[in-house]
């Protein structure tokens, strides 16, 4: 009996396993079929001097570690930019993970207009990809060149966190609540670009938003009737359900910060290729890569273990 | 009783100055999202000669149409709309389905090389776009399956300007930004309770069946977002509808096109060269081509909160 008990637990995991397989088949075939070779391709073009024929198609050259070497030492702003790129992140993760939640959690509560905020929220997530700005820059470009003042039409953000008196702010924060220089030099960064957050969050917003929606509102009932205040049970609640989507959050942050259109390093890359310095682009952006994986596999190995999963494995 | 009464109106003033406080905070947000864009739409309302007139900044003096119908007749916007609308739907709903399908798969199995793959998942998740646009532009210009194609037909496939880039993208979880649908899917699932999967095997239902008709069912929410990442992301798509689809029109190919061209060639309008409406005609463009998305949003994301908070998500 016990023996039958055992052989088809054994089965059951074997078949498990290959459910497994098919469930993530697609991804396999597509790794197979192609990211490997754009992935090996790219690479190899780091190594390379890429020159692009006239009829179609493009001759390489290797170079060995040359446009490493360009990259890293005779390219005017590329590490500079870098290394203030990881600082950006860096105060990007610290503040834009605890902002999105607590917009998500002021857009999950039942309050009058719930609908219209959200649909305000969810316009960072459309700018995310730089439609609106790219044409507008490509209209400021072409304005330049029929002598026009632009200076009216567009809005900079420096100009609207003037709506903010800061400085007296820092001083009520500094010396009345006794915030650390730490602490305040986030909060100012905050503040002076507030904007800049606002639109870096739009995509996390929605993440913990969702997050939220799952969370079964018979917990916070239960927790009720325990005598659970609004704080306890966002600790005990609210903060565990969703700390699978804190990490998402903290993933995404970081790539986006890094990746996302308007950052001076992916510029960078972008000049190259539209100047057909392929070599360059495919070194500058895998160097890039690999500040990003090592920040990510940081990061991703401290907040791991404050996750909390229903399930553990 | 006096001092229950005292108690209850204390209760009551905070809740009121805490609602207060939090429209106070997400009125000031919105402010902050929607300032760029108020110009925008101000501008858009304006007539020509408005525009003209340095003395109109803000307050169009009479409501003129007229951006509306010049931006709409120019760009062939509904041409472009429609275009977009099938495309970003069907991108949407194959990415929704297909990064779900991938999540479930690797929350819930265990099977030997799943690190490999979640590896695989987090590399295109941080790995930058241009990384591989240009070997992606040449995968799909040359496209062969591992040399097969060449090897028995004597040609490579020319896959630009069609949906097969897209769709072959989509399918196998690689389009844009769909690592981090597969991330998200797999952390939520991973969080979600065992115990009705477990009463569906129990009760016969089979991995697919019980996938299809237990899982999804309660991941709505999840799923919604998922869509809307992927249709909002290929409405305003640059990079992907420029290299793979030039010549189709789509609504962000359309506005990377602008109204220079009528500009140089705006005399039977009434225009000299240079005349600063190609600003106020992009800002008009724009609009159309981000309200639409807007709308789509409130009544998806209408629909799905009310189906929740009714049924009222098993935990």
């Amino acid at each position: 009996m016990s023996r039958n008990k055992k052989k088809k637990g054994v089965s059951l995991a074997a078949k498990k396993a290959r459910m497994g397989w098919v469930f993530v088949s697609p991804f396999v075939i597509g790794f197979f079929l192609f990211f490997m070779i754009l992935i090996a391709r790219s690479v190899g073009f780091s190594f390379m001097e890429v020159t692009m024929e006239q009829g179609g198609g493009y001759s390489t050259k290797w170079v060995g570690k040359d446009n490493f070497y360009y990259m890293l030492r005779v390219h005017q702003y590329y590490t500079e930019q870098m290394w203030s790129s990881v600082k950006d992140m860096f105060l990007n993760l610290a503040i834009v993970p605890i902002f999105s939640l607590f917009v998500a959690m002021l857009l999950n509560r039942k309050i009058k207009g719930r609908t219209i905020f959200r649909a305000i929220f969810f316009i960072p997530v459309i700018l995310a990809t730089g439609i609106i700005a790219k044409a507008d820059a490509l209209n400021n470009i072409r304005g330049a060149f029929s002598n026009l003042d632009m200076g009216e039409i567009t809005t900079t953000a420096e100009e609207m966190s003037d709506a903010f008196n800061v400085e007296s702010l820092m001083y009520y924060l500094k010396n009345v609540f006794r915030f650390s220089p730490e602490i305040m030099n986030i909060v100012e960064r905050a503040i002076q670009n507030i904007y800049g957050v606002i639109n870096d969050s739009g995509v996390q917003i929605l993440i913990f938003l969702s997050g939220l929606q799952s969370i079964p509102s018979s917990l916070y009932e239960a927790a009720a009737i325990e005598g659970c205040s609004k704080w306890e049970s966002f600790w005990k609640i609210t903060v565990p359900m969703v700390s699978p989507m804190i990490l998402v959050n903290f993933v995404y942050t970081i790539a986006d910060s890094f990746t996302k259109y308007n950052n001076n390093v992916m510029k960078i890359i972008q000049e190259e290729i539209l100047a057909n310095s392929y070599g360059y682009a495919s070194a500058g952006a895998w160097i890039y890569f690999g500040i990003i994986a090592a920040v990510v596999a940081v990061v991703m190995l401290v907040a791991r273990r404050f996750v909390f999963y229903q399930n553990r494995d | 009783m006096n001092k229950n009464k005292k108690l209850h109106m204390f209760k009551n003033g905070r809740k009121i100055i805490f609602t207060a406080f939090q429209y106070l905070i997400l009125i000031g947000l919105c402010y902050y999202i929607l300032s760029p864009i108020f110009l925008k739409v101000s501008m858009s309302f304006m007539s020509e000669n408005d525009l003209l007139d340095k003395l109109v900044v803000y307050i169009p003096r009479k409501i003129s149409l007229w951006n509306y119908k010049t931006a709409a007749s120019y760009l062939n916007y509904w041409e472009g709309l429609f275009n977009t609308f099938l495309i970003s739907t069907f991108a949407g709903l194959i990415q929704m389905m297909v990064c779900t399908f991938i999540g479930y798969g690797l929350a819930r199995f265990d099977f030997k090389g799943k690190g490999a793959i979640m590896l695989v998942v987090f590399l295109t998740i941080i790995t930058p776009p241009m990384t591989y646009q240009t070997p992606m532009y040449l995968f799909f210009r040359y496209f062969d399956i591992f040399g097969i194609l060449k090897a028995t037909t004597g040609s490579v496939l020319n896959l630009m300007d069609s949906f097969w880039p897209l769709l072959i993208l989509s399918v196998t979880g690689f389009g844009f930004k769909n690592g981090v649908y597969i991330y998200m899917m797999r952390q939520y699932f991973r969080g979600f309770p065992l115990e009705l999967e477990e009463a569906a095997y129990v009760d016969g239902s089979g991995v697919f069946r019980t996938f299809w008709f237990v899982i999804l069912p309660n991941a709505k929410s999840m799923l919604v977002t998922i869509f809307m990442f992927g249709f909002a992301w290929q409405w305003t798509d640059t990079l992907y509808s420029k290299m793979f689809f030039s010549r189709i029109k789509t609504l962000s190919n359309l506005l990377s096109k602008g109204f220079e061209g009528m500009m140089v060639a705006g005399k039977e309008l009434g225009l000299k060269g240079g005349q600063p409406l190609t600003i106020a005609l992009t800002g008009t463009y724009s609009l159309m081509v981000i309200i639409p998305l807007i709308l789509i949003y409130i009544v998806v994301q209408k629909q799905v909160t009310e189906g929740i908070e009714r049924s009222g998500i098993v935990g």
